[in-house]
């Protein structure tokens, strides 16, 4: 084998013209890829997704995220394998921080294990470059395995294709490549998967995409409106105006219809685009935090916008921690060109 | 996990809750090689075979009669293009085919005349089930053949003693795969099963030499299925883990564990023989390290497990301990896992039986043979539960009560036993989920 298949990064031999596991021309450009249209959600065709191509000038961006650091195992000094197992003891490492902060100009973000899971599986990736400020939020799925990995690794992946000027669709779709790989061939259907989250502020708009149930909420002096519609029954039914709540649905109406992962249904992250007349924050979090229906309480319209996401974490670890928790805030100002420190 | 290109898939099957303090994983790692397997060998890997009959006097009469059927029947399943050998095996071990000490090369002038000379084999002398294998051993040391195969059919116990078996056993390891089978009244479960463990191979017996024809033609099919040799389940585990067994649990039971070549500290190989298009279940339970046994939420891995041919790495999979304090979680039985260690359980429980029932110790026959039975009640194998009870006088097969039966004149009774000694090895795979 000499190189990678562009389009789905099987191994390819010198002098083929065709990928052997995708089918894709291998002798055209990388751009010529497409994702196909698929008709319902059964296969992934995973492999479709685009690889864009590097970030012309990632130099001039930056961007942070909750990835973990690496370093030796903290119970014996050894260093971490490939697989994520330390490969003196064996201890797993975690993907994900149990706990992170991090704030570039116009931009912060939190993520805390909370008070009941037994590791943060939630992640953030926050960057900016030249007048874009770009934010990904990420949570795992506590049912499929290493969904730590998948999370830390899709905010990662995202987080570089923003930053690099590419739009949220592609994030998405280098995410998705990059946590199909997570996933081993035995475990087809029960691969780790993440919910995505992406917003983008650029030239006085804010664009969120999204797939799962993170959602993005505009604060301003109305309140909190939220732009999302969550991937699950009860949230496609409360976006088409039933009152979810009263009609009791099971525990299986919250569970997820679509997520990011080796196993999801196919097709590309929902869009929405705010302009914004008045100055806000535009909040990006997990469920972690939404899911104790009273965190609008903890809004404080006067605070900065590190001192908002902290309050917001500390609210949901005092309303019960039962989840992780990971939120994110641009603070935003249609009167001011710059971005708000 | 795998890497796809091999054809080579590993699946773990465990459950990786452990209670808290517990240092012990169990898990079972089925191996599919698909029909692919190692392409860099393909189907035309090179092949040799040597084909060992018992000639010793008691095999005169239908049952010599049927052994030179079933070697022809052998002979002629080889394709074309492998080296092969057939061996009269007394107190020494004769070249049947060729009449010279090196192997022929299959086609239909040398089939044909392996064929006549399998038809002159007469009985006379005794077993020396050692100076057979001495022979095969030559015989493939002077050939450059990948996959090497060998099948012994004997119908008595090795004249040789224990030490001298052994050490002939040692030599031949890792050089060729050996099947052995017994036939008549006479042979020995114990025997046949060393050679299996030592040999990688399968052991089996028949009363009736009837079956011998059969037999030997699927054992050759599946000697000339396979396309990979020299494959090895290589374990990593991690900093003062002790691998208490390595057993292959299917299509047959093979202890692996005493057969470790260490690569590094923390890790060594297990052979596996020689592969073709085929599924495998390994058991492999590790104890790890107690004084660093994990804490309730923590995870760790018990193994990595890799399926190489020296170094190029086929498939891989990961062993798993996550200690929680959830009895629900902990407390779940893998399916597989739980077939296995019965089937296990079952296996030695009969072949310790015959053991002390050999060595005269009535009490410990008794107590493991109804063991053996209670567990074969128990997993619905009837047919072994039958040929147990023609040794046993079962008197509640649910409790496993006993009484061992006096060993009879009639050795057709008494083989019955080691007939469920290398049954009772062979396993069935349960379905999971």
């Amino acid at each position: 084998m000499t190189a990678a298949c562009p389009s789905c990064a099987a191994p390819t031999v010198d002098g083929d013209h065709y990928c052997e596991s995708c089918g894709a021309d291998l002798a055209a450009p990388a751009e010529q890829f497409t994702l196909q249209p698929s008709a319902g959600p059964l296969s992934p065709p995973v492999e479709a997704f685009v690889e864009p191509a590097p970030p012309p000038s990632a130099s001039t961006g930056e961007w942070r995220s909750s990835k973990a650091a690496a370093g030796p195992c903290a119970a014996c000094g050894a260093t971490a394998g490939a697989d994520g197992y330390c490969d003196g003891c064996g201890l797993r490492r975690d993907a994900g921080s149990e706990h992170a902060e991090h704030d570039l100009p116009g931009v912060v973000a939190v993520t805390d294990r909370g008070l009941r899971k037994r590791r943060n599986e939630d992640a953030y990736a926050i960057g900016v470059a030249g007048g874009r400020r770009a934010v990904v939020v990420c949570d795992g799925v506590s049912s499929a395995p290493d969904s730590d990995a998948a999370a830390t690794t899709a905010a990662v992946e995202a987080i570089e294709v923003l930053v690099g000027g590419g739009d949220i669709t592609g994030a998405y779709r280098s995410a998705s490549v990059a946590v199909a790989k997570l996933a081993g061939s035995a475990a087809a259907y029960d691969a780790p998967a993440c919910t995505f989250l992406a917003a983008v502020v650029e030239d006085g708009q804010c664009t969120v995409g999204w797939v799962g149930d993170s959602r993005a909420y505009w604060l301003d002096g109305d309140g909190a409106r939220c732009l999302t519609v969550d991937d699950s029954l009860a949230g496609q039914l409360t976006a088409a105006g039933v009152d979810a709540d009263a009609l009791r649905l099971s525990a299986q109406a919250a569970a997820l219809t679509r997520w990011l992962g080796a196993d999801a249904p196919a097709g590309d992250p929902h869009l929405t685009t705010l302009r914004p007349t008045t100055a806000g924050v535009l909040l990006l979090t997990s469920d972690g935090l939404t899911r104790y229906p009273t965190w609008t309480d903890a809004i404080d319209g006067d605070g900065d916008a590190a001192e908002l996401v902290r309050r917001l974490t500390n609210f949901a670890r005092a309303a019960g921690g039962a989840d992780n928790i990971a939120v994110a805030a641009v603070p935003f100002d249609p009167s001011r060109g710059a971005p708000q420190p | 996990m795998t890497d796809e290109s091999s054809g080579v898939v590993a699946e773990v099957f465990q459950n990786e809750y452990l209670p808290e303090g517990a240092s012990v994983a169990d898990a079972v790692v089925t191996i599919t090689a698909g029909a692919g397997a190692g392409r860099t060998v393909g189907a035309g890997a090179s092949a040799a075979e040597v084909i060992m009959i018992d000639c010793s006097g008691s095999m005169s009469g239908e049952r010599l009669v049927q052994a030179r059927k079933a070697a022809a029947v052998a002979v002629d399943t080889l394709r074309d293009g492998v080296a092969f050998a057939v061996v009269a095996g007394t107190d020494w071990a004769q070249m049947v085919y060729p009449d010279v000490q090196t192997l022929a090369v299959a086609n239909d002038d040398t089939r044909y005349a392996a064929r006549q000379a399998i038809r002159h084999l007469k009985a006379g002398g005794g077993t020396q089930i050692g100076t057979w294998l001495t022979l095969a051993r030559e015989l493939f040391l002077a050939n450059p053949a990948e996959i090497r195969h060998a099948i012994l059919l004997t119908d008595g116990r090795n004249g040789e003693s224990a030490r001298t078996f052994q050490a002939v056993l040692d030599q031949c390891t890792g050089l060729f795969v050996c099947d052995s089978r017994g036939v008549g009244q006479n042979w020995s479960a114990a025997e046949l099963i060393k050679v299996a463990d030592a040999l990688l191979g399968t052991a089996d017996g028949m009363k009736d030499p009837a079956g011998l024809e059969e037999d030997f033609r699927s054992m050759i099919e599946a000697a000339m299925g396979k396309t990979v040799a020299g494959v090895a389940l290589r374990l990593w585990t991690p900093a003062g883990a002790r691998i208490r067994f390595v057993k292959q649990v299917h299509p047959g039971i093979l202890d692996l564990t005493d057969r470790r070549t260490d690569v590094s500290a923390r890790v060594g190989d297990y052979p596996t023989g020689a592969w073709g298009a085929e599924s495998r279940d390994y058991h492999l339970a590790i104890e790890l390290d107690p004084d660093t046994v994990g804490a309730v939420g923590e995870e760790k891995l018990a193994a990595r497990v890799s399926v190489v041919r020296g170094e190029e790495v086929l498939a891989k999979g990961l062993v798993r301990a996550v200690w929680t304090d959830e009895e629900a979680k902990s407390t779940r039985l893998n399916k597989r896992v739980a077939h296995y260690t019965g089937a296990a359980e079952l296996a030695s429980a009969i072949q310790e039986g015959l053991a002390a029932r050999e060595a005269g110790d009535t009490a410990t026959a008794t107590a493991r043979l109804g063991r053996a039975v209670q567990l074969a009640t128990e997993a619905g194998r009837s047919d072994t539960v039958q040929l147990l009870a023609r040794v046993v006088e079962v008197q509640d097969a649910r409790t496993g009560t006993v009484q061992l039966k006096r060993r009879s004149e009639n050795k057709d009774v008494d083989i019955d036993a080691e007939i469920a000694a290398l049954e009772s090895r062979r396993t069935t795979r349960v379905r999971t989920n």
